[in-house]
């Protein structure tokens, strides 16, 4: 990193720009704390001069805090885009070299700028709340809820300007250039993934909100749930989107074929998923019956409680991780100190308020309401697995004994039969009649789509190995295709015909029916990746070295060098071949970046519907003879497809009449 | 006024800022850094022409032994020198004729438990093996009492 | 009365994922205790490093701890780990103090070897010359540089890996030594 030695004159007015932000979310914390405090006390304690001051400061808060905070967000990527090096951070994650879009997208590229991210992410669903339920939800409630959004995003922006600050100042004298982007992430993976992610994941605080807010007010009515549904749906499935996409983005980043790996900051992001599904399934419940108030009380904390959870994982240093951001101690005792007070606050008011909200148990032990409850505790034992798994070695440390590592092994071995149970109670659960029916009706719909899927799923082997995983996830998931036919059919068989029955059918049914098609398809997938794959490191010699990979033969044509914006690559010509024909030519690559003299494998791919063809460039190991990884990953695609149809029918069902209307 | 708390804040954010960069230099000097990039995963071709249906089972060994220096990755995924290492030996046991479990077993013996990525299910561990299912049955039972607890249905109209 | 207890499980379950997650913080989660502590030294045949070609000398696991009346160090170094330069002043002090410290020339080559101890200084008795690495492996070895500590018995005592210097030899070796090895008043390093 060369210095200019000379002060930076010139800079003085884009000094200015990172004190205006400074100074923009000093301003916005004060008026965050001094609004949430308005409202609680005014409020939540019922204290009288301040109740109305509150419910009149409501609105002008959220929309302040809105365009103050995206306003810094846009100070921040300006100082990017114009190559401010005089600020740290800048300097630390871009460079003049860079191409805009990704010196834009290195603002969420390291910690502090991520943790800016968040907390614009937070202010943006605040300034939603805030606007579409003006009109829908009662002045204290929303009062309430605004408050705890305020709160919590006060806690971050505190956390931000007292550790994590962007804006920080580099000690002169200021570097000519910046020690550019993790190579790593010079990629559209860092484009999308965060944004996406953390919307889920922030969007999820919504439902804390409401369920914060619930409790205070202490009256939960029926409405409660059908006000909490849309949000909780739709940052739910943009938590799905942003899960698939960083799978996505490791599979071909990383080099070595791999789509999930049960890291920490993976299980991270995916507990907050499982408990917010538990969630959705739970309001369904306390929507249409008013039942298990108290459960899904529990379940939005949760949720959120999860969420911060990850947030400390990630950035505190206290697991190993190779997603993890720069861990500090320092830093990580003051999200533990956040956590304490957001979840064990939540917390302690559930355990005082929530038996106001109880509502009596009122259905047969056969009943759909059962059905759900059965979903939950399946979904709630499988968060309790990643959670365990993730902290065991944590807490062995604790306890003084000798570290263990716990990965894909045993998750796996956990996750295959808690599937399968979800999968099972999908395919009776949702034919199941509210508030009581009988088990011989349901055992029936069961016996008769088993009489299908069975032999169905047993023909497919007819084409490929058989294994005994794959036989049960087979007849499962055609059980749960079964299910979802029979059910349209039923719900249909009163109309002029199929189509308008269809039509009839409301919005939020075809979300159901579509998240849980795109259920059936990510299982599909995720047993042909893991089951069906094939995997083989060679040494291929440039010209005529040919090797099988299944039915495939590779050929190694030729490696050239290559020169990038930012990089020198050899790129490797290799010819998929099968019965003689040459199916696709890849180029797979091995980049050095030279300012943080770091070596990357950029791996190629060849997509199509039953599986990738997925080749790496190893080590040049003679002149003319290189080291190939050759994959074939079956039904890959299946997985993020899966689960972006299971995003798509979270946002159906979130965009149905009935939950948006006033 | 305001300029005074741009200032504190920034007072205050530079003792964080060298107590935090303190520890981090500790924490660097006392390890060492793994300095290969975990991008560049380990394509290390060995020989399986003598013994094909070794290589699966070759592969299953790397995915689930854990590199001891890296910031978790398998010794499949990661260039390290030691990961390099054992994958060698792992491939030299294997040609030798050694079982999966006696190659897991050699490598716990020399780094231990730390070094496998599925914990064995020993006493010590029964909290992770079995902790979810009895997690599980808990609920369930609770449900069942919970539900217990309120009033009949009787055969009237459901939804 | 009966859910009133249920509903207090979750901040209880909390309070004690804090007190985790907060004695965890400032760990050091790359750490790894060896598994060879309390373990013999295992057993080998390695040729010592030694600056005549042909005079290509070996020794044992056997040989090397016997005859010893007090702990000794065994410190894994190589040519091409920068940190054991830094490192070795500080062995070098240990060994000047009279303690027995053996080298294990860790995947090296015999010219490189003998470069650093000759740039350096050689502060061993003798160094094992193990370039395949397989006493290393043994001995859970991952990285240079790294120190055992074995006892008079040729048990090991502790490994620590990672940079050697006097407030770690505090920390985690002197408590071995029946005397302090270092006097009050000499140098820090």
């Amino acid at each position: 990193m060369a210095f200019n030695p000379e002060p930076a004159n010139e800079s003085k007015g884009l000094i200015m720009i990172s004190e205006i932000a400074q100074i923009f979310l000093i301003l916005t914390t004060c008026l965050l704390i001094m609004f949430s405090t308005l409202a609680y006390v005014g409020i939540g304690m019922g204290y009288k001069p301040w109740h109305n001051l509150a419910l009149q400061t409501q609105r002008p808060t959220a929309l302040l805090q809105g365009i103050s905070i995206w306003f810094c967000f846009g100070l921040l990527v300006t100082l990017f885009v114009t190559n401010d090096f005089t600020i740290a951070y800048v300097a630390e994650n871009s460079n003049s070299f860079l191409p805009w879009w990704y010196r834009m997208s290195a603002v969420w590229g390291g910690h502090e700028g991520s943790l800016l991210l968040w907390a614009a992410i937070l202010s943006g669903w605040y300034f939603a709340v805030a606007v579409c339920g003006e009109k829908k939800l009662p002045p204290q409630l929303l009062c309430l809820v605004s408050a705890t959004l305020a709160f919590i995003l006060a806690g971050f922006l505190l956390f931000i300007l007292f550790t994590s600050n962007p804006f920080a100042q580099l000690p002169m004298p200021t570097p000519i250039d910046g020690q550019d982007l993790n190579p790593l992430l010079q990629d559209i993976g860092l484009i999308i993934h965060p944004p996406l992610l953390y919307m889920g994941y922030v969007g999820l605080s919504v439902a804390f909100a409401f369920a914060v807010a619930g409790l205070i007010h202490g009256d939960l009515g029926p409405e409660w749930a059908r006000w909490t549904r849309p949000w909780t749906l739709v940052a739910w499935s943009f938590l799905t989107v942003g899960i698939a996409l960083g799978s996505w983005w490791a599979y071909y980043e990383l080099g070595w074929g791999g789509w999930w790996f049960w890291d920490p900051v993976e299980n991270a992001s995916l507990m907050p998923w499982l408990a917010a599904t538990g969630l959705i399934h739970s309001l369904a419940v306390t929507d249409k019956r008013g039942m298990l108030k108290a459960w899904t009380l529990f379940l939005a904390i949760l949720a959120f409680s999860l969420s911060l959870l990850g947030t400390f994982l990630v950035r505190s240093g206290v697991l190993t991780s190779v997603h993890a951001f720069a861990n500090d101690p320092t830093r990580g005792l003051f999200i533990l100190a956040l956590l304490g007070v957001v979840i064990g606050g939540s917390l302690t008011l559930f355990a005082c308020r929530a038996h106001l909200v109880e509502s009596k148990a009122n259905h047969g032990l056969v009943s759909r309401e059962s059905g759900l409850l059965l979903n939950n505790i399946v979904l709630v034992t499988a968060t309790f697995v990643v959670l365990i798994g993730t902290l065991y070695p944590l807490g062995e440390d604790m306890l003084g004994m000798s570290k263990s590592s716990v990965g894909a092994p045993y998750f796996n071995a956990m996750f295959v039969p808690l599937g399968w149970m979800l999968l099972l109670l999908l395919i009776v659960g949702p034919r199941a009649r509210w508030k009581k029916d009988a088990s011989q009706r349901l055992l029936k719909f069961l016996g008769q789509t088993l009489m299908i899927s069975v032999p169905l799923a047993s023909l497919i082997f007819l084409i490929i190995p058989f294994k005994f995983a794959a036989l049960i996830s087979g007849i499962l998931c055609l059980g749960v295709l079964v299910m979802i036919i029979s059910d349209i059919l039923e719900k249909t068989r009163y109309s002029r015909n199929l189509w308008h029955g269809c039509l009839q059918l409301k919005r939020h049914y075809w979300g159901m029916q579509t998240a849980h098609f795109g259920l059936v398809i990510l299982t599909i997938g995720i047993t042909g990746a893991s089951l069906y794959s094939h995997e083989k490191d060679q040494l291929m010699v440039i010209g005529d070295s040919a090797q099988a990979l299944g039915d495939y033969k590779a050929k190694l044509n030729q490696v050239k060098t290559v020169k990038g914006p930012n990089y020198k690559a050899s790129v490797g010509e290799i010819e998929i071949v099968q019965a003689n024909q040459t199916i696709v030519r890849l180029f797979p690559e091995k980049r050095f970046y030279a300012t943080r003299e770091a070596v990357m494998t950029e791996a190629a791919m060849d997509a199509s519907l039953f599986g990738d063809i997925y080749v790496a460039l190893g080590e040049q190991v003679a002149a003319d003879r290189w080291a190939v990884r050759l994959h074939f990953k079956s039904m890959i695609r299946w997985v993020w497809g899966g689960a972006f149809i299971i995003a798509f029918g979270g946002l159906l069902s979130a965009t149905d009449r009935r939950l948006v209307k006033s | 006024m305001i300029r005074l708390m741009t200032h504190f804040i920034q007072l205050v954010s530079t003792f964080i800022v060298p107590t935090f960069t303190t520890t981090l230099l500790f924490l660097v000097t006392v390890t060492f850094t793994c300095w290969t990039s975990l991008s560049l995963a380990a394509v290390d071709p060995m020989d399986f022409s003598s013994a094909p249906h070794l290589e699966a089972r070759y592969q299953e060994l790397t995915a689930s032994l854990r590199c001891p220096k890296c910031q978790n990755q398998s010794i499949g995924g990661s260039d390290a020198q030691i990961s390099q290492d054992m994958r060698q030996r792992v491939y030299k046991m294997l040609l030798a004729g050694q079982t999966n479990e006696a190659i897991e077993a050699y490598m716990i013996e020399r780094y231990g438990e730390f070094v496998t990525y599925d914990p064995p299910v020993n006493p010590r561990n029964y909290l992770l093996w079995f902790g979810p299912f009895i997690f599980m049955l808990i609920l369930i039972i609770g449900f069942v009492l919970v539900r217990r607890s309120g009033p009949k249905i009787s055969q009237e109209d459901t939804l | 009365m009966k859910s009133k207890f249920y509903i207090a499980i979750p901040l209880c379950v909390f309070i004690l994922l804090a007190i985790v997650l907060f004695l965890g913080i400032g760990k050091n989660p790359q750490h790894l205790e060896s598994a060879r502590i309390g373990q013999p030294m295992p057993a080998f045949e390695l040729p010592i490093l030694s600056a005549e070609q042909n005079n290509s000398q070996s020794i044992t696991a056997q040989q090397l701890i016997a005859n010893q009346n007090q702990p000794w160090l065994l410190n894994v170094w190589a040519s091409w780990c920068p940190q054991c330069y830094a490192e070795h002043g500080f062995i070098s002090a240990i060994a000047n103090t009279g303690t027995r410290v053996v080298g294990l020339n860790y995947k090296d080559t015999q010219d490189n070897a003998h470069k650093f101890l000759n740039e350096m200084g050689n502060p061993y008795e003798l160094s094992l010359f193990d370039s395949a690495g397989d006493l290393g492996f043994d001995l859970g070895v991952y990285g240079a540089p790294e120190t055992f500590l074995l006892d008079a018995q040729g048990q090991i005592l502790i490994r620590h890996a990672g940079v050697l210097d006097r407030k770690i030899w505090q920390e985690k070796f002197a408590q071995f030594f029946t005397q302090p090895i270092f006097k009050p008043d000499s140098a820090k390093e």
